[in-house]
């Protein structure tokens, strides 16, 4: 399920569900629209805001600086 | 990255010395990707060669415009109480808070933000021009010093900025240019090319 998309979980009887969450590349713009959704709409957007995974975008950033640093224009390691 | 704290409501309340560490940390690595960025590539933008700083304040500027003008349709406090019992967050503190954040990180784009916020302006993301971005190669680079302008501050047919900062008679720079990792570019008089 893509960030961002609205829904709910439904079951037939008691249940405890277990899950994962992850950050994608390719979503993030979404992922950034849906925090800055969240953090307006608080507890009627959704049942848990997950802020401490913000540290995850901060070293998603550092891994993305990082990588480009190390290659050039066509994408080839600046060293060998 | 730079507008975060102000959608984190752990930066109203006490924030801890590490959260506050670890933000700087990526800001600091953000802007050393711009600088590799802008090493590498040049950005054309509406048949302009343009500073990926302007693309990067316009967007910045715009996004936080948007946040404001969400949060002001929006009743606050937002979110309300969270589990620690800290009351929400008020709209007053909210602007204030991406004002100070846009203050520290580019007071030069203040003016634009204003404007931006007071027009409502709704989309978080880019709404300018279809942005090309080219190589940095020896073609690119001698087209530009032929030509007058040389790498844009600022568009002219869309500014951000109140100081004119491309002057007319200024002479492209083929060498020097402003880096976002410099100390100097912090600064909010920028370098002319």
């Amino acid at each position: 399920m893509p960030p961002g998309v609205l829904h709910w979980v439904l079951t037939t009887s008691n249940a405890i569900c277990v899950g994962r969450h992850f950050y994608s590349s390719s979503t993030i713009r979404a992922s950034i629209v849906a925090i800055v959704r969240g953090f307006f709409l608080g507890g009627s957007f959704t049942n848990e805001d997950h802020v401490e995974t913000r540290t995850l975008l901060y070293q998603l950033l550092v891994f993305w600086s990082s990588r480009m640093d190390q290659r050039d224009v066509d994408g080839k390691l600046n060293y060998q | 990255m730079i507008l975060s704290p102000a959608f984190d409501r752990r930066f109203y309340f006490n924030p801890s010395q590490h959260l506050l560490d670890e933000v700087a940390y990526a800001i600091r690595q953000f802007r050393c990707l711009l600088h590799v960025f802008s090493l590498r590539y040049v950005t054309v933008l509406e048949g302009e060669a343009v500073a990926a700083s302007y693309i990067l304040e316009r967007i910045l500027a715009e996004f936080a415009a948007a946040s404001v003008v969400l949060a002001k349709s929006v009743g606050d406090p937002f979110g309300g109480p969270d589990g620690h019992g800290e009351v929400g967050i008020s709209f007053g503190k909210f602007s204030s808070k991406i004002r100070r954040i846009l203050e520290n990180f580019c007071p030069d784009v203040i003016p634009f933000f204003s404007t931006r916020a007071k027009d409502g302006h709704r989309d978080f993301f880019w709404t300018g021009e279809r942005i090309e971005i080219f190589p940095r190669s020896e073609d690119i680079m001698a087209v530009l010093q032929v030509t007058r302008a040389g790498e844009l501050m600022d568009l002219p047919k869309h500014p951000i900025y109140v100081v004119d900062v491309d002057e007319a008679d200024s002479i492209p720079a083929p060498a020097k240019r402003v880096h976002f990792c410099d100390g100097m570019a912090g600064d909010s008089k920028r370098s002319k090319r």
